[in-house]
């Protein structure tokens, strides 16, 4: 019972209206706050506080939560490591801006709270309840606002998590909340996998400021070879101009005033 | 459980050394994957053909020097059974048959060496699914999370080590994890029915959550993303495998808990749901097929056809019938092997499925693109394609029920027929610079051999009906 009075403690801790907040403020905030680092953090506190608040609550077998422990911080690990090592992968931006995030979380809490469609699910409180459906919320918001698969990690281990709770308060002795671990680590695994074999994207607005630097220096120089980034002995020739491009040059040329006169003479 | 000794050596363990023992023999020799793929395929297609052959009413298989195998013999893990009966295996034997499928495929064009430890792998879990007959729970509210384990694992097989972008396999994640907590909460209900058996909300509450679980996992419109965007971004092989590995196990899943627990029909509105659901399906991807500009993702859109029509016939009222679903993914079989034989070969040839890259392929690789063609119009129902038998019978038994459901099943099969066209048209047509392209013999056989048997099938559907009347025995 000592391990269990651990869980139970932090679990206490959490189990009034000011945890029950906190917990909710927290999960609408990796919505709001897209940061790899903020989502790691927070998605930790979440697993670890819903499932010590199970444990404060219902008091399944102690090592369920611990379980339920080990497999959300191993997942948070994979899924925290490959983003440190691979960032494009974690810093991919959302569909739309904070502003629109949240509009789309209020439109969520309110929608909610005006059908109050009065799902209750047997053996939970409906304080907990509430806040089960609000993290299965803001998890379906966060996979559709986004194809990352950091982003899609974080919203399926919140999603799991959900899921782990209901077996180990629900079917207790079934073995499901560690059956539920251990797809969380396959899980985080795959979405870990999906990041750092995601190709590194280079977009024409990042290099467009040192072309655009250049020509200021320069305007009229003809264009210089620029150091390769990965190789940075290498030099990239500047490629050869497209039809379209030579067509426009030799247009400026004969538009320009000494062309103009050129070809007066030449008349 | 079977609480008798095993006579002999348990034929479970047996099995599942076997598997593993395969990936890690495939994953050792992964140097020369053409030939560790086919020895896999072939050693997957005798044990399907010996499983198959089966007479579980004679459970002790009796070997010389006086070994025996007791092929019943449970395998138990933590209060988990696994057991082969009279009922599963058939759809042990469908498995390996799949399996040994993908492996051929694979060995076509092997993009990617670590595909045959990949197969056997998925086959241990999608087995294990299968075999899956007792547990401290109802094994029907455990099987989402092992879809969720094996779709996990999906991700590496539908990314195939390529150089692209790994979310097609990420959003084939999402139906079972929202499924998992409906299984679970609906698991809950269904313990608390002994206890209280004239109790009917005990019963409607299991119900509408365990059939909204199966409707989730059997992710029909809008769910269905993955599906086409794993055509596109996907080796052929692996997005056939990974499609009807789990396609096979949600089915066998839905039909288990439709003879277990027969109130999920009767008690909710599951089946009116459901066949809404699979005719927007339906439509949705005949509609969809005609804007497509890959090749691949043209073929995942016509199976999302022919998948629509699966769950409208195991759902709709006046249609419901096992037979006419397994005929339906028999038929879906083919088809999708024949399209998929013919897109890995011109893939390997002209190293895209863009539409454009295709221009004027069919004059220099006929078989292959005659394979693409006829096997995405198998998958919606043209006449003279495997599929033309099983969708035929669909939409009639349809009509009889709501002639205006099989105008719009029709209909969609129309768009995707268009999509067909235009990609027939591309393939076809005359291309000023002249391609230097060739089709090797082995693509030519292949195809060839795919052809064959869809024609065979599409002229002669009778021939799989001792194979369906054995499959049905599984689903009831």
């Amino acid at each position: 019972m000592a391990s269990s009075s651990i869980f139970a403690a932090v679990g206490t801790l959490l189990a009034n209206g000011p945890g029950i907040l906190l917990l909710s403020a927290l999960v609408a905030s990796l919505v709001l706050i897209w940061d790899w680092r903020w989502a790691i953090a927070g998605a930790a506190t979440i697993l670890l506080g819903v499932s010590s608040l199970a444990a404060a609550l219902h008091e399944p077998a102690p090592a369920v939560t611990a379980a339920q422990w080990l497999a959300s911080l191993v997942s948070l690990l994979l899924l925290g490591l490959s983003a440190y090592l691979h960032r494009p992968g974690a810093t991919a931006h959302p569909h739309g801006n904070w502003l629109l995030r949240l509009l789309a979380l209020g439109f969520l809490a309110g929608a909610w709270w005006m059908l109050d469609p009065g799902v209750a699910l047997p053996i939970f409180t409906r304080v907990e309840t509430d806040l089960l459906i609000w993290i299965g919320l803001c998890s379906a918001l966060l996979l559709g606002l986004s194809a990352a698969p950091f982003s899609t990690g974080i919203g399926l281990l919140l999603l799991t998590a959900v899921a782990q709770n209901i077996a180990a308060v629900l079917l207790p002795g079934s073995g499901l909340a560690v059956l539920v671990g251990i797809a969380q680590i396959l899980l985080a695994l795959g979405c870990a996998y999906a990041m750092l074999a995601q190709p590194v994207r280079t977009s024409r607005w990042q290099t467009a400021p040192a072309r655009r630097s250049a020509q200021a220096i320069e305007p009229t120089a003809a264009p210089q070879p620029r150091p390769s980034r990965l190789f940075p002995g290498r030099v990239i020739r500047p490629r050869r101009p497209s039809g379209i491009e030579e067509a426009a040059e030799t247009l400026k040329i004969a538009s320009s005033p000494g062309a103009g006169a050129s070809a007066k003479e030449g008349v | 459980m079977n609480p008798i000794e095993p006579v002999g050596l348990p034929f479970l363990p047996l099995l599942f050394v076997f598997f593993i023992a395969a990936a890690s023999a495939s994953f050792l020799l992964s140097a020369w994957p053409r030939l560790v793929a086919i020895v896999g395929a072939g050693a997957a297609a005798l044990l399907a053909a010996w499983i198959w052959s089966l007479n579980m009413s004679l459970p002790i298989w009796i070997l010389p020097f006086g070994v025996n195998v007791d092929l019943e013999a449970p395998l138990a893990l933590s209060g988990y059974f696994l057991q082969l009966r009279a009922a599963n295996t058939p759809v042990l034997a469908a498995y390996l048959l799949l399996a040994a499928l993908a492996l051929l495929l694979g060995a076509l064009h092997a993009h990617d060496a670590l595909f045959p430890a990949q197969v056997w792998l998925l086959l241990t879990g999608y087995s294990a699914l299968a075999l899956l007959v007792n547990a401290p729970t109802t094994p029907i509210v455990i099987a989402p999370v092992l879809f969720v384990m094996l779709t996990a694992l999906s991700i590496y097989v539908l990314h195939g080590g390529r150089q692209k972008e790994a979310s097609a396999g990420l959003r084939l994640l999402t139906p079972p994890v929202l499924a998992t907590p409906l299984f679970f909460a609906g698991g809950w209900w269904l313990e608390q029915i002994p206890l209280n058996p004239q109790d009917l909300a005990l019963m409607q509450t299991a119900g509408t959550l365990i059939g909204l679980g199966i409707l989730i996992l059997l992710t029909p419109f809008p769910l269905h993303g993955a599906w086409s965007a794993s055509s596109e971004s996907s080796p052929p092989a692996a997005a056939l495998l990974v499609a009807l590995f789990y396609q096979l196990g949600v089915l066998y899943l839905a039909a288990q808990a439709l003879n277990l627990y027969p109130f999920i029909f009767r008690q909710t509105d599951w089946s009116v749901w459901m066949s809404a659901l699979g005719l927007l399906t339906a439509i949705w991807g005949g509609v969809a097929a005609i804007g497509a500009t890959h090749a691949g993702r043209l073929w995942g859109y016509a199976a999302i056809h022919d998948w629509g029509l699966i769950i409208l016939a195991m759902t709709a009222p006046g249609l419901q019938s096992w037979t006419l679903v397994l005929f339906l993914f028999a038929l879906r079989i083919i088809s999708m092997m024949t399209g998929a034989v013919g897109l890995i070969a011109l893939e390997r040839q002209v190293g895209s499925l863009e539409m454009q890259r295709l221009r004027a392929v069919g004059l220099r690789m006929p078989w292959s693109s005659a394979a693409v063609l006829l096997g995405g119009l198998g998958l919606v129902g043209f006449p003279l394609t495997a599929g033309f038998a099983g969708h035929w019978a669909a939409l009639q038994s349809l009509a009889l029920f709501d002639w205006r459901l099989a105008m719009a099943i029709l209909l969609a099969a129309v768009g995707a027929i268009l999509g067909f066209v235009r990609l027939a048209r591309l393939m076809f047509g005359m291309q000023d610079a002249p391609l230097t392209m060739r089709e090797s013999a082995l693509n030519v056989g292949t195809a060839l051999g795919a052809l064959i048997v869809t024609l065979i099938v599409a002229t002669s559907p009778q021939l799989l009906s001792a194979l369906l009347e054995r499959i049905l025995t599984a689903f009831g």
